[in-house]
């Protein structure tokens, strides 16, 4: 409500754009269909975010014949952006990181129709060094993006703390539980993780494999939240939350920051990030050198692996509009597998040979009690494949509905009925079977 | 008749510069969000005819936005009313150097760009970051998800909007009252009438068209909220949702799932219930009479 004459202008931005976009629809033709010859001098409009940004600049240094052009964009508004492109039939990234791995589903799918099949324009070898990583890249067989990072979880733990109070590190989430109800005994205000935040997806449900996201097909998803491999989930985390051990809040909520800064976070089970960002920076939990310590992920009872969960991971995508597929896809796979830029990369590499590079340069790195990288390493294998990415986002109904149980002083049993719901419409709403 | 013809012709030219954006920018969009809406169809498949509508109406997250919308409407709608009233009687009561600087006050916090505003009362009332800090806590207020708890949205969005958007209307309704002959004043102080008899009695039927304006307009814009939730969840993550609102509903369906159709049929149910609304007020009072018609 900025002018007073024209109150509805600024609620109505939504709509206008809304409008103009159906407009330009019916001025356009329809999108460039890309069977068109390859052209190796075609410019190439790069998007990255600014954490990517300085490595693809050092691409263009390395390659100046390579036209490029590099912006950084707004996560939050690209599958609007891609909508809008579509309708104008011009303006798409050649070259895309986005930071939300999900997100691959809806650029592939005939909706988005963006994401280029990469099968034949990354080497063989360079696929297969690749691992499992690109697991969640390759939708009904054809490959649509590299993996940037893993953000494989582990289970973090303040070495200093467990030494004090004389306590082993859970192989299995049994005694994982049965740790925490001695720590709220023994000491209570420590805490053991969290809850609040739609990251207990990830870090829970997705390690379980319960079955929110399980792609069973060709737009088919299994969508079961009475599963005992849910269950299980909230039965572990429930009585932890009540006794307090397990916080209400999320990561970056200010009392858990809170808790961080005083020391009193006995263990987090949390992405392979979370150290580098979450532990260290003095923003956030400053715990001091020589404390932090990453074990592998506790095992779920009846499991013979101990999986882990996602928490993000970003990819690069190719567009299938791109006058120089060859050129982008050269750029990608660049992005995501040199070892000179993923050995300084932040987060932990996808790309195998990249992430020895990448290991080798923190193996010593003193903020650490002992060397992370055999949990990182070792789970890096491990991402549950039962989880895959769908064309609709589940974090927002899982905020909706667990979290904001959990965070308004219910439990996670209370919100799963909701969360079958609203999983199951959202699926439905997009054109998935829902099995 | 030949001057009347040509006052006509006057007139439309003085609004036909507004014609023209209405139609670009208004009735366009509008009869394209009506194809739209028939014709276009959802992801799933070929809708047609009423397909969206029943889509929409039956979505898990259509009614909750509406609830949303009509709670916050049937709280925000009073306080503007009520409180753009008080404080421009309440300025215009005593003409001084001092109600000149207060209506400034009054019209700084609109003045602040809403997003930015928005911004600034998170701020506020995120108790670890607030300057009210203390005070939120000895209210029970520990952390930030006590103070935007689904429950407390509302009032959250209602208090934003109330702060961010009374100002101008403040200073409009002033001028409204400014517009009153002085002598109809001094005659109702001469029969014996108070300040509160006089703004009751006198003040207040005179500007009631304003106020009319006010609510109609303030019902359009109110029934669009998109930005508030929007930016809340954006910045907490947790509180409320991308469909808290009908507005925001419109634009996820538009914009994550490509669903036009869908978010067509949102936009045409909020212009049907403003037109609605505003056809009511108008019907219903003598808003647009003039002395002929009495």
């Amino acid at each position: 409500m900025k002018l007073p004459a024209f109150p509805a202008a600024r609620r109505a931005v939504p709509a206008v754009a809304a409008g103009l976009a159906l407009a330009l629809t019916a001025c356009s033709g329809g999108a460039s269909t890309g069977a068109a010859a390859d052209d190796p001098n075609a410019p190439l409009l790069v998007w990255t975010d600014s954490t990517r940004q300085p490595a693809f600049e050092a691409y263009q240094k390395a390659n100046p014949d390579v036209k490029m052009k590099i912006e950084t964009y707004d996560s939050a508004a690209l599958l609007t952006k891609i909508q809008l492109f579509n309708r104008t039939g011009k303006g798409w990234p050649d070259v895309l990181f986005d930071a939300v791995p999900n997100e691959v589903a809806s650029l592939s799918s005939k909706l988005f129709d963006y994401a280029q099949p990469l099968n034949d324009l990354v080497p063989a070898d360079v696929q297969k060094n690749f691992g499992t990583a690109n697991a969640g890249c390759t939708i009904d067989g054809q490959l649509y993006c590299l993996k940037n990072d893993l953000a494989q979880s582990v289970l973090w733990y303040d070495k200093t703390l467990m030494g004090e109070f004389g306590y082993e590190v859970p192989k299995t989430w049994d005694e994982y539980a049965a740790l925490g109800q001695k720590v709220a005994a023994e000491h209570p205000g420590y805490i053991i993780g969290t809850a609040g935040f739609k990251f207990v997806y990830y870090d829970f449900f997705w390690s379980s494999g319960c079955p929110l996201q399980t792609v069973t097909g060709p737009q088919q998803v299994k969508i079961d939240t009475k599963d005992p491999k849910c269950t299980r989930v909230t039965n572990l985390l429930d009585p932890l939350i009540e006794k307090g051990v397990v916080s209400r809040s999320g990561p970056f909520d200010a009392d858990v920051v809170k808790l961080g800064k005083e020391k009193k976070i006995l263990m987090m089970p949390g992405a392979s990030w979370y150290g580098d960002f979450v532990f260290k920076p003095e923003s956030s939990y400053a715990l001091p050198q020589g404390r932090l310590a990453a074990a592998p992920y506790p095992t779920w009872s009846g499991e013979s692996k101990a999986w882990s969960g996602a928490t993000g991971g970003g990819i690069f995508l190719v567009s299938k509009h791109s006058k120089n597929k060859k050129g982008a896809a050269a750029i990608a796979q660049w992005m995501a597998t040199d070892p000179g830029v993923q050995a300084e990369a932040p987060t932990y590499p996808a790309y195998g040979p990249a992430a020895e590079a990448w290991a080798a340069k923190r193996a010593d790195d003193p903020f650490y009690a002992e060397n992370p990288i055999p949990a990182l390493k070792a789970q890096a294998d491990l991402i549950n494949p039962a989880e895959s990415n769908t064309a609709y986002g589940v974090e927002d109904a899982i905020t909706g509905t667990v979290v904001a149980k959990v965070r308004a002083g219910g439990t996670l049993a209370d919100g799963m009925e909701d969360l079958q719901a609203q999983l199951t419409q959202l699926a439905q709403s997009v054109g998935y079977a829902v099995n | 008749m030949s001057s009347r013809r040509r006052g006509t012709w006057t007139g439309l030219l003085f609004v036909l510069p507004y014609i023209v954006l209405l139609v670009a920018f208004g009735l366009g969009p509008a009869a394209y969000a009506v194809y739209t809406s028939f014709v276009v169809s959802a992801p799933t498949g070929d809708a047609l005819g009423l397909d969206n509508y029943a889509a929409t109406l039956g979505d898990f997250r259509f009614w909750p936005a509406a609830a949303n919308v009509a709670l916050f409407l049937a709280i925000w709608l009073p306080i503007m009313v009520v409180g753009v009233l008080a404080l421009a009687l309440l300025l215009h009561d005593r003409p001084s150097r001092f109600s000149g600087v207060m209506r400034l006050v009054y019209f700084l916090p609109g003045a602040v760009t809403g997003s930015a505003g928005i911004l600034l009362w998170y701020c506020m009332l995120e108790p670890s970051i607030s300057p009210f800090g203390p005070a939120l806590r000895a209210m029970g207020f520990e952390r930030g998800s006590d103070v935007f708890a689904d429950s407390n949205l509302v009032l959250i969005f209602a208090g934003i909007a109330f702060i961010t958007g009374a100002g101008q209307w403040i200073v409009i309704m002033y001028g409204a009252m400014q517009n009153i002959p002085e002598d109809v004043l001094e005659a109702a102080a001469l029969d014996g009438a108070g300040p509160i008899r006089t703004a009751i009695f006198v003040k207040l039927p005179l500007v009631s068209k304003y106020v009319l304006y006010m609510v109609i307009l303030s019902l359009a814009a109110g029934l669009q909220l998109f930005v508030e939730p929007q930016l809340i969840y954006g910045i907490t993550k947790t509180a409320g949702s991308p469909w808290w609102s009908l507005n925001q509903f419109g634009y996820a369906l538009a914009f994550q799932t490509g669903n036009f159709g869908g978010a067509a049929t949102i936009s045409l149910i909020l212009l049907v219930l403003s037109c609605v609304a505003a056809m009511l007020f108008i019907t219903r009072t003598d808003f647009f009479s003039t002395e002929v018609d009495r």
